[in-house]
């Protein structure tokens, strides 16, 4: 159908510097992934082979995986810390939620005077740097017997990721079209049901994304973890360091142990993806 | 409508349900073990009214802070009289020793005494940050730290362990005369032992003997350092690099190997005022740059490959590949090699250029901080695991080989294990016992005995930073004379 002398690239159809992109786009994928794959290569590997010259080509073994997730009494294993991670995780997540979607709504569809301030001292308090809160958190914490216990993690979590999710959440809610709650309005819904039937739909991919980077700060969080439950309640990020030896070689079994720490968070990247991506197609005005 | 008022209210009804339900969820989560939400909820609520009682006895504690103290003895006899089960937490460093020792407490230590040790394994940066943070502000979540021997003279002075001459004078198994005396020295401040040490190390040279038999070499059992950096130009080639040394940035890596060539070459880091506190940056001195200067040439000629990313485990991979001939490092280094590597393996004293010793002395040890709440228990499991009885628990499941060497000299007077080390205990006795703890240069250091490290708290900075100056020469990316420039400035910033 297309007219004489139009010799553009239609939408959808391959041209050479398209592929050119494509091929760039692979390399540069390739190369994010390259250290995570050799990671995952390295705990299958023997000390002695991943201390010797980078190589792809070795007698894979489970024995690293099997000596870090081994139970050893008296020392974290694997078992306790996912166990930590996974509760002080979603628990996290979801207090945060639970408190990041009405901020956002409060700061986008039905805005509330000074929002604009309000959205700025939300970011604020992530200006200080967390080593310079350290001291004061360690003393609140002994003081209310808080130390190395979930909850004290569960608060921390929740308060760390509350700034990113609201300002996250409300770009989100803020795309949602005024027409639709209007429209929904004169159809004399509810403003329960404007949130369920309106503007969830529209901003649930939005949520899912939010979400999945509460759990992904939260499962990787090390330095408050280290510092505050040092013995107790301890998390993910602590187990794997402590399959760094002084003297020794450690390289596959931290290979493992660390391996073994992303694959939840992959996990949960892959899930929430999944309702993204359904989310997205969806729309609202198309 | 009706139908929609239904609705809506069923909903309030959900809403109300899940808040109570997350607050289950949330309670279950701060307990050890899952239980059923119902409980889990109840449970919350009569935690919550204990946690409130809990802050308001900890005020009236905190206000009355030796009640507190008593408070904590009488805990702990409490304890014992009640048959309840005693339990410490003990923070240690990674590695194969230290897993060992978990691995035996339970049935040797806890079954003996009723005492339960839950072990935190942390990675040396982590582990030095979290103790000194943790003994510093009086924190009471360890009672057993392992520190290193830059730290417990330091923390000693100031207050904050438990002095171990009492306890080891009164214990029927610890016998403190037997330590060895350099180590015994480092660990002490005025007398008063510190911290037990669990294993000590010096530094030496070694090589592999199938090589320089090859090349006709024969390497003095007391080398220089210009004999050590002649012989490893002569045998460097492609496939082989003459020396392996560390390069890596770090007070404990690049700074102590390098730091004992600095003393042995006249130089230090700060001259010392006489009450002892750091007088000038002695970086700028002829001593320094020339110690620098042969550090970073010897590494570029026949140094290993990568020089300024490697330290231990690193040249430990390439001399039991047999691509480094020599290696000057650890001695305990000797007692991790595999058999055949052990056969093939000769050793020399620590290189020396103007003193006449140079080996560095370090030992990981047990210390009690005074904040424990349970003095008794953490002297116990200490004396358990760094006395010589020890030594023999571990010979019987391990082999002599394994011991954890460098502490006490019954070891070394041992014929089971003169027999089993016979390669490196003598070696290693003899490094430890020529560490110059007391004098290893040739003018006074600043603060507490030190051989590779300077015993002073602001050490650790400026060693860490001047170190990637002096790694980045090595890696060529600087002049040695740029690094020492900067590293003079780093340290002047601690002038007295």
């Amino acid at each position: 159908m297309s007219s004489k002398g139009n010799t553009g690239p239609v939408v959808g159809q391959r041209t050479f510097g398209g592929y050119l992109l494509s091929l760039l786009a692979w390399l540069v994928g390739l190369l994010f992934f390259f250290p995570v794959f050799y990671m995952a290569l390295s705990g299958f590997k023997t000390e002695a082979d991943a201390n010797a010259d980078p190589s792809l080509i070795f007698d894979p073994t489970m024995e690293q995986f099997n000596k870090v997730t081994a139970d050893k009494p008296g020392l974290l294993d694997a078992a306790e810390a996912f166990a930590n991670s996974a509760w002080i995780v979603a628990i996290s997540t979801i207090l945060c939620m639970a408190l990041a979607i009405p901020a956002a709504y409060a700061l986008s569809i039905k805005p509330i005077g000074k929002w604009k301030d309000v959205l700025f001292f939300f970011i604020s308090t992530k200006f200080l740097p967390i080593v310079a809160a350290i001291l004061p958190l360690w003393l609140i914490a002994d003081y209310l017997d808080l130390r190395n216990t979930r909850l004290l993690l569960i608060i921390l979590y929740t308060a760390m990721n509350l700034p990113l999710a609201v300002w996250m959440l409300r770009s989100f809610f803020a795309e949602v079209p005024k027409e639709l709650i209007e429209a929904a309005q004169i159809d004399g819904a509810s403003l329960r049901s404007q949130i369920t039937s309106v503007i969830m739909p529209i901003v649930a991919p939005g949520i899912a994304a939010t979400a999945l980077l509460c759990v992904i700060f939260a499962w990787n969080e090390f330095y408050l973890a280290i510092q505050l439950n040092t013995s107790g309640a301890s998390t993910v990020p602590i187990w794997v360091n402590s399959a760094v030896e002084f003297q020794g070689q450690f390289l596959a079994q931290l290979s493992a142990a660390a391996t073994l720490a992303t694959l939840p968070v992959v996990i949960a990247g892959w899930l929430a993806q999944k309702r993204m991506i359904r989310g997205l197609a969806m729309g609202a005005i198309k | 409508m009706k139908k929609n008022q239904g609705t809506e209210r069923r909903s309030m009804h959900l809403l109300l349900v899940s808040v109570l339900a997350l607050f289950a969820i949330v309670a279950t989560a701060c307990g050890s073990t899952a239980s059923d939400a119902v409980d889990s909820a109840t449970d919350a609520v009569d935690e919550a009214a204990d946690a409130a009682e809990d802050v308001v006895d900890d005020a009236v504690d905190a206000v009355d802070g030796e009640e507190d103290a008593m408070d904590d003895e009488d805990a702990a006899e409490d304890a014992m009289e009640d048959g309840e089960a005693r339990s410490i937490t003990v923070a240690l460093v990674g590695n194969d020793n230290i897993e060992k020792m978990a691995e035996l407490a339970p049935e040797n230590f806890t079954a003996e005494t009723g005492i339960e040790v839950n072990f935190t394994v942390l990675d040396e940066q982590t582990l030095r940050e979290v103790t000194t943070r943790e003994v510093g502000a009086g924190g009471d979540q360890f009672d057993v730290v392992q520190i290193g021997m830059f730290e417990t003279p330091q923390f000693g002075a100031n207050g904050w362990l438990v002095g171990l001459n009492d306890l080891a004078a009164a214990s029927d198994t610890y016998d403190i005369d037997d330590l060895i005396p350099a180590v015994r020295n480092g660990l002490s401040v005025d007398g008063e032992l510190y911290s037990s040490p669990f294993y000590a190390e010096s530094s030496f040279v070694m090589y592999r003997q199938s090589f320089m038999d090859e090349a006709g070499i024969t390497v003095p059992d007391n080398p220089t350092w210009d004999e050590i950096a002649d012989i490893a130009r002569q045998i460097d080639s492609d496939e082989v690099a003459g020396i392996c040394l560390r390069g890596k940035p770090g007070w404990g890596d690049l700074g102590a190997a390098f730091t004992t060539v600095l003393n042995t070459f006249g130089g230090t880091w700060w001259s010392a005022n006489e009450d002892g506190s750091i007088g000038t940056s002695q970086v700028d001195q002829p001593e320094f740059a020339e110690a620098l200067n042969f550090y970073v040439d010897l590494l570029n000629d026949a140094g290993e490959d990568d020089a300024a990313n490697s330290s231990f485990n690193e040249c430990k991979t390439l001399f039991e590949e047999g691509k480094v001939a020599m290696w000057y490092d650890a001695t305990v280094a000797a007692s991790l090699f595999p058999a055949e590597i052990q056969a093939d393996t000769s050793f020399a004293l620590a290189p020396v250029k103007v003193t006449d010793n140079s080996g560095w002395l370090w030992a990981w040890t047990l210390a009690i901080p005074v904040s424990t709440t349970d003095q008794d228990a953490a002297w116990q499991f200490i004396d358990w695991a760094t006395n010589a009885e020890y030594h023999q628990l571990i010979a019987e499941t391990d082999g002599w080989a394994a011991v954890p060497p460098g502490t006490r000299q019954s070891l070394y007077d041992n014929p089971e294990y003169q027999e089993a080390a016979a390669a490196f205990a003598g070696r290693t006795l003899d490094a430890m016992l020529a560490a110059p703890i007391d004098n290893p240069g040739t003018t006074p250091r600043p603060g507490l005995p030190g051989v590779q490290y300077v015993g002073v708290p602001e050490f650790q900075d400026v060693g860490t930073r001047c170190t990637e100056q002096f790694s980045a020469a090595i890696g060529g990316s600087v002049s040695v004379e740029d690094a020492l420039e900067a590293c003079h400035a780093i340290a002047s910033e601690y002038n007295g």
